[in-house]
């Protein structure tokens, strides 16, 4: 599962220097004692890394609230990747935006730390995103969320509960999750023995996590740059830059009869998602051995 | 343990032969089993022998049909196979 290979190439050094540097901001805004300035500061820092690397097919841009021809209005989210050559902006002053939710194809959101309560955020954030009414040819329908953490003090059971979430609401599930040097939790569809990487979340979708370490920045930005290029091939040449760790990736997912026994049996979840707390340097292999002896299967 | 490996290469509706594109089918069908039927392909070259389709060999077993101009709501376009079954070689 680790995407680290002996000799790193250019590409690799270079996106492991950005997340270097990402993670010496953090640190550095942590000094500042006004909670919303230190957040505000953190995401100033990750949306230029991404306004910096990003194809600008689509544009990105902070602080955005989405709204529909209904008049429903999304919660503010940290940033959106969105079409503003082809589509009008509702509302603009020098802060905050509001975008008609057609020209929106994702939605961040970014977090210091991921932990249960920022989980439920983005999951709360999600849902109301895309249950938004989407008329006529929109970019994609409906918008996808994606969310970026710094740090996360237990991946094991922020995956658990990712995949647990994307089981009992497929259609209101965030696409991709990063955190930072650690991991992507993302969505894909099993073909044979191979997983391929799905956007529009839907029944049937399979959880997956990536641990993916030093090179989580690089693999985050190429599945961006995949939404922000949809249709044409950039990416796949982009990806030959770093082949090697491209075609050494493995996912880890849960199978379908424990998801299946967690979702329609409380006290199964909670004897399961026990196993995944705690001692934060246990394998999520290991943990999951635990938690599937835990709720009766083999 | 549940841990495989990931493709990030794109899924096409392409049907190749010898690196060209001979046939298009009407969606992306995911090949799981030793066979796979799309319900159209539309022909653009000679589909007999060894294709590929998104990495996988795949072989032309049976059809249901051939329509030489087809015009509905997508479009008008032909000569389309219909119900292509085909023996999945890997």
């Amino acid at each position: 599962m680790n995407a680290t290979v002996s000799s790193p190439t250019k590409t690799q050094e270079w996106f492991r220097n950005y997340a270097k540097n990402l993670m010496t901001s953090f640190d550095s805004a942590a000094r500042i004692e006004h909670k919303v300035t230190k957040g505000e500061s953190r995401e100033r820092q990750i949306f230029g890394i991404l306004d910096n690397l990003l194809p600008t097919l689509l544009s990105l841009r902070q602080d955005v609230v989405i709204e529909d021809s209904q008049d429903a209005e999304s919660p503010k989210f940290d940033g959106v990747l969105f079409d503003r050559k082809f589509w009008p902006l509702l509302f603009q002053d020098s802060n905050t935006a509001v975008a008609m939710v057609e020209s929106v194809y994702a939605a961040f959101e970014i977090k210091s730390s991921l932990g249960t309560r920022e989980l439920q955020d983005i999951f709360s954030k999600a849902q109301k995103l895309r249950t938004m009414k989407c008329v006529g040819r929109s970019l994609t329908s409906p918008p996808l969320v994606t969310a970026f953490a710094y740090q996360c003090p237990n991946s094991k059971l922020a995956f658990f509960d990712f995949a647990i979430h994307s089981q009992k609401f497929p259609n209101f599930t965030p696409s991709l999750i990063c955190i930072l040097n650690q991991a992507l939790f993302y969505l894909a569809r099993k073909d044979g023995t191979t997983l391929l990487p799905i956007e529009q979340p839907s029944a049937g979708h399979t959880p997956v996590i990536l641990q993916t370490q030093e090179d989580t920045l690089l693999i985050y930005i190429y599945l961006l740059s995949r939404w922000a290029t949809a249709g044409t091939n950039s990416v796949d040449v982009f990806m030959k830059y770093s082949n090697k760790v491209f075609s050494s990736l493995k996912g880890f997912y849960f199978d379908a009869d424990f998801l299946d026994s967690v979702t329609s049996d409380q006290s199964a979840l909670n004897k399961a998602r026990k196993c995944f707390k705690g001692n934060s340097n246990k394998n999520i292999k290991d943990a999951y051995v635990i938690a599937r002896g835990q709720i009766g299967l083999s | 343990m549940p841990e495989e490996s990931i493709s990030f290469t794109r899924q096409s509706t392409e049907l190749l032969k010898s690196g060209n594109v001979v046939g298009l089918t009407d969606r992306v069908y995911p090949i799981t089993g030793s066979s796979v039927k799309f319900d159209e392909v539309l022909v653009r070259g000679d589909l007999s022998g060894e294709l590929e389709y998104n990495g996988k060999r795949l072989r032309i077993i049976q059809m249901d049909g051939i329509v030489g101009l087809l015009i509905d709501m997508r479009g008008a376009r032909g000569p389309v196979w219909r119900g292509v079954e085909c023996e999945v070689l890997d």
